[in-house]
């Protein structure tokens, strides 16, 4: 088992596995909502002009998390290849 | 009002899939909204034919889930769960299926006879999706139907299927139970369900779906969102558009003035064929028929323009990219990156504006927005600032030659009011609105080209005839009280002036006057009457007067002891006072709560005064 990284940490097109979250109770709902629950695959794929926020393909669909947000979602890397 | 109605059939599904597209598609135009009974989330219905059938179509508020606690999902869940729903259509948008299967699964949860409606499916060609529609269907228990509502293919199908969902009761074999009977805490519950959701919807898809493409970064968002671009190019787009709307109103504005002007004459004469009393004409024409034609003749041509512009550019999917372009800025202050688009509607009218803020989910965020929304000058206060910043250059013989240097003066007021907006907005999330939960993560949904027509048509009838009737309801008595305060006298003198005067001591405190204090506690109904009365007040006409030219204007205003402190106390109180009547009351219905119009009245009316005494105490030291 890998070692578990914050999602802000997470390089542009690198595809990993949510492994927790620990958010605000408050924003928990909504990022459930959008699709990112425990077990689920997500990508960077680009950030704002300022580098904050950063958009994630999540199941398809561009959401846009806050890096204070996204340091509370914990990730694991994908080795190569896999899905 | 009951309509009759053989069956109730629900819409359903998340936000941005073309829910209301087929919703229209289905019913035409005709549909009225109501409010569900005590919240504020508004259910749209409409009815349907099919052969001699009449169906009752109820469009449930777009939302991710149904298990929380916002008013959307409350409304969606009491609804399924009280009302006799004969069929449910859920719609989902192809391209994002894995997602809104869990929602679809958290309907049938509730809702037995359902069905499931593929929409955007030509979409998902494109993206080389291929989605095994009966083993979809045979996983949910439902009929799966493909859609794209925009270009009306798959609705009879839809249609028929409803129908025979209707009268038989077999063609939807099961009913999930899902969450029920856990003793779970909340957080627990989210957390398990959510998760029950997600892994079963991907089960599903795993099955269904044979090809996907993966996601990059698509071409328009590598400009639209990147480093060196992205920025320019929505600062350009914002200029156009104001620009359109500024230059684009004016004709139909002299067009609408002139017309009212006829139809007064008209008026006069018709009243005077009837042998009205003085009194009854002058409160009716003079008052409230001249405020009116006022208010529509100014709001309405910018209101016409500028929303079918901003909606258009709503459907593309761009508004979102801007919330995330500038959301680092707006996060420092408490605040939601959406804010930047509910301030660029601001500048159009303050009340859309803040109706414009229910694009924020999270309550903290918008409330901060819609107290702060007034901050920015809408299109009946930026003729005054226009006027003010000439006027300070009118000393220096400047004419229209300089209008690089009014365009100047015009920016650096905006800028002014961004400032302050953070500020204030900084204040207020450490202060009055801490402690409401916040959240933020945002969708930027793909771009898809818009339905121009639909959408000009729409918002016409949606956003700018709401807001015109708003203000049309507030604009007639208030022309009645300034016909009234103008016209009684007593000892020759009329109520406008007595209070005037009374005001005078304050005004001048604040370096400017009692007149133009009680022009702006009389323009509450429109900004755009506050230089009228002014005018009307100096002169002691009794009735609202449009001046000739600016020249004449700035040599009346000179002569009642106007100087440059006045005018930047002018344009302190244009920017920073209380809002007008028609946004108070939008206010009232947005946030349902007396006490935050009353605090979005004074935070800038404060700060207002402030800044107008501290100018004046300065000036009178100097």
């Amino acid at each position: 088992m890998e070692e578990l990284i914050p999602l802000s940490k997470v390089p542009m097109g690198k595809s990993v596995i949510i492994e927790a979250i620990n958010c605000r109770k408050s924003l928990m709902k909504r990022i459930y909502d959008m699709g990112m629950t425990e077990g689920s695959k997500i990508t960077p794929v680009f950030s704002s002009p300022f580098g904050n926020p950063v958009a994630y393909d999540v199941k398809n669909t561009l959401i846009a998390l806050r890096k204070k947000d996204s340091n509370h979602i914990l990730v694991r890397c994908l080795d190569e290849g896999s899905i | 009002m009951k309509e009759a109605y053989d069956f109730q059939i629900a819409l359903a599904g998340n936000p941005n899939v073309g829910k209301s597209t087929i919703f229209n598609a289905l019913t035409g135009l005709k549909q009225h909204t109501g409010n569900w009974t005590g919240k504020t989330v508004e259910l749209c219905s409409g009815l349907f034919h099919i052969d001699e059938l009449t169906f009752k179509l109820t469009d449930l508020p777009g939302t991710y889930s149904m298990s929380g606690f916002s008013a959307e999902e409350a409304v969606s869940r009491d609804y399924l769960c009280t009302q006799k729903i004969d069929c449910a259509i859920i719609v989902v948008d192809c391209n994002t299926l894995e997602r809104g299967l869990s929602y679809v699964i958290e309907v049938l949860s509730q809702q037995k006879n359902a069905v499931l409606c593929l929409n955007m499916w030509d979409e998902a060609i494109k993206n080389g999706l291929d989605i095994d529609v009966d083993a979809l269907s045979l996983s949910l228990g439902i009929p799966v139907i493909k859609t794209c509502a925009s270009r009306k293919k798959g609705l009879e199908k839809l249609k028929n299927t409803v129908m025979s969902i209707c009268e038989n009761d077999d063609i939807c074999i099961r009913k999930e139970a899902l969450f029920r009977n856990l003793p779970l805490s909340d957080k627990e519950r989210f957390s398990y369900t959510s998760q029950l959701l997600s892994n079963r919807s991907h089960k599903i898809v795993q099955n269904c779906i044979r090809h996907q493409n993966r996601k990059r970064q698509s071409k328009l968002d590598k400009v639209l969102t990147a480093k060196l671009t992205g920025i320019p190019i929505m600062l350009l787009l914002l200029c156009v558009l104001f620009w359109i709307t500024v230059v684009g109103a004016n004709i139909p504005s002299e067009w609408l003035s002139v017309a009212f002007g006829v139809i007064k004459e008209w008026l006069y004469q018709l009243l005077s064929f009837l042998h009205a009393p003085d009194f009854l004409t002058g409160i009716l024409i003079d008052g409230v028929y001249t405020t009116l034609s006022w208010v529509v003749a100014v709001m309405l041509p910018p209101m016409a323009i500028f929303f079918p512009l901003f909606s258009l550019i709503e459907d593309s999917g761009y508004l979102p990219r801007i919330a995330f372009n500038l959301d680092c800025f707006f996060s420092r202050c408490g605040a939601h990156g959406k804010q930047s688009l509910t301030m660029a509607m601001g500048i159009g009218c303050n009340a859309c504006g803040v109706t414009g803020c229910r694009i924020i989910e999270s309550p903290q965020e918008r409330l901060i927005a819609i107290l702060t929304n007034n901050i920015m000058p809408c299109n009946g206060r930026f003729p005054i600032l226009i006027a003010m910043i000439m006027m300070l250059f009118a000393g220096s013989a400047v004419n229209t030659g300089n209008s690089f240097a009014i365009a100047g003066g015009l920016v650096l007021i905006l800028l002014g009011c961004v400032f302050i907006t953070m500020g204030v907005s900084k204040l207020l999330s450490r202060t009055v609105a801490k402690g409401i939960p916040s959240g933020f993560a945002l969708e930027l949904p793909p771009y898809r080209k818009p339905q121009i027509l639909k959408t000009i048509i729409r918002s016409l009838l949606d956003r700018t005839l709401f807001v015109l009737g708003r203000a049309v309801v507030v604009a007639a008595p208030a022309g009645v009280v300034i016909w009234l305060a103008a016209n009684i006298s007593v000892n020759d003198t009329s109520l406008l002036q007595y209070a005037a005067d009374f005001l005078n001591p304050f005004g001048q405190f604040i370096g400017l006057d009692g007149v133009i204090v009680l022009a702006f506690i009389l323009g509450f109904p429109a900004n755009e009457t506050v230089i009228p009365i002014i005018i009307m007040s100096y002169l002691s006409t009794g009735t609202l007067t449009d001046f000739t030219g600016y020249d004449e204007l700035f040599r009346l205003l000179q002569t009642h002891g106007w100087t440059h402190v006045t005018v930047i106390c002018m344009i302190i109180m244009t920017v920073l006072h209380f809002p007008c009547s028609t946004t108070c009351l939008t206010i009232k219905k947005e946030t349902g709560s007396f006490k935050w119009t009353l605090v979005s009245m004074l935070i800038p009316t404060l700060l207002g005064i402030t800044g107008c005494a501290l100018v004046a105490g300065i000036a009178r030291v100097l």
